[in-house]
């Protein structure tokens, strides 16, 4: 195939390439624009805003009390961290704040992919849930842009799990077979679910 | 009522008028990133998104372009954030369809030759797909393309040669036959 053919050919794919089979509807995506587009950012906080801000206090909070707390109980003397011959339960209340924050996440994570993992009737018409999933891809991102450095097995962990919950944020009502395959394939080819609770078993806080 | 009354319009906050915008321009806008995206409900966020975008951003259109190709380039802005964000979601299913491209090469051969075409238009990389459906198929030029994409008109250029390239050398075992 010449170049004359490869333009020749890609002139006729104007009608055949990636023409959408239904009209958009029109009226219902009016009424999302025009809900977003048209709010005084001033009066109502944004979607963004809306979604991330209680988790970012909650995170600014928890990094305060980290900071605070030590000098409170014990002092200078008090171990910022625990040692290897703490107890785990010692562990556990002296882990620094932001893992009590990402294992609680962890945790709600897990229970909601294993819930997922676990729906009977796979790639039929089921309900999920898309905006627990957005919420906690909100939280995801928050831990991945924490200033404190992240252990690095946590981040490859964080990363894995946005592209899972990015997938399951975007599940419609009523999922396609091939959505819900993508969203299988990748939890068994990062082997999400077992690193999570690998990852938790192993964590202080998520200790009794 | 032209473009620029509504816009004038939609600008004073008139949602009738930036209504009859979106009704105008939606149809077309949804159709190119349809071609850019190639599903429909990703389609119609990124739609949605355009218009967004464009009702907040309405004072920075100056009317040097038509409104059509400054909405455009809103469009495809918006598909190539979407594109960034979602590149590493699929990027497992590129890997797969890759596989499989390489286990193809070596086949009998297709005798639809513009079915082979789609398919290896749709096996090319972004950067290179997105120019070539933008002039060869939506009839762009490289100026809108170049302002569409942030990059130099010959920028694009080079990008539709390499792209026109390999599809060339993609369909050659295709025309042997």
């Amino acid at each position: 195939m010449n170049e004359q053919e490869i333009e020749r050919g890609l002139a006729e794919l104007k009608e055949t390439w990636r023409v959408p089979g239904t009209p958009p509807p029109l009226d219902r995506m009016w009424e999302s624009i025009e809900q977003e587009a048209f709010t005084t950012p001033g009066q109502f906080p944004s979607r963004w805003t809306r979604n991330l801000l209680p988790l970012a206090a909650m995170l600014v909070l928890g990094f305060g009390i980290g900071q605070i707390a030590p000098r409170l109980g014990g002092g200078d003397a008090a171990p910022m961290r625990p040692t290897l011959a703490d107890s785990p339960m010692q562990a556990a209340t002296e882990a620094p704040p932001f893992v009590g924050v990402a294992t609680d996440y962890l945790e709600r994570v897990t229970a909601l992919l294993v819930t997922l993992a676990s729906e009977p009737g796979r790639g039929q018409p089921a309900q999920y849930s898309a905006s627990q999933a957005q919420d906690l891809l909100a939280t995801t991102r928050l831990l991945m842009d924490t200033p404190d450095p992240v252990e690095p097995r946590l981040r490859v962990l964080l990363e894995d799990l946005e592209l899972v919950l990015a997938q399951i944020a975007r599940l419609p009502a009523r999922p396609s077979a091939p959505d819900v395959y993508l969203i299988d394939q990748a939890l068994d080819q990062r082997e999400v679910i077992p690193r999570l609770r690998v990852y938790l078993a192993e964590t202080p806080t998520s200790q009794p | 009522m032209d473009d620029t009354e509504l816009i004038t319009g939609a600008r004073a906050g008139d949602r009738t008028a930036a209504r009859r915008l979106y009704d105008r321009h939606a149809p077309r806008v949804y159709r190119l990133i349809f071609r850019l995206v190639g599903e429909e409900e990703l389609a119609r966020e990124y739609t949605q998104d355009t218009f967004v975008k464009a009702f907040q951003r309405l004072a920075q259109y100056r009317g040097e372009s038509a409104f059509s190709t400054w909405l455009h380039s809103v469009a495809v802005s918006s598909v190539m954030t979407g594109f960034r964000r979602l590149k590493r979601i699929r990027s497992r299913e590129a890997e797969l369809e890759e596989a499989s491209a390489v286990a193809d090469s070596g086949g009998s051969g297709d005798p639809l030759l513009r079915q082979r075409l789609e398919t290896e238009l749709e096996r090319l990389p972004e950067r290179l797909r997105v120019p070539v459906v933008l002039h060869d198929i939506e009839g762009f030029t490289h100026r809108e393309i170049g302002e569409m994409l942030d990059i130099p008109q010959g920028t694009s250029k080079a990008r539709l040669f390499e792209a026109r390239t390999r599809l060339r050398e993609a369909l050659a075992g295709v025309v042997a036959e």
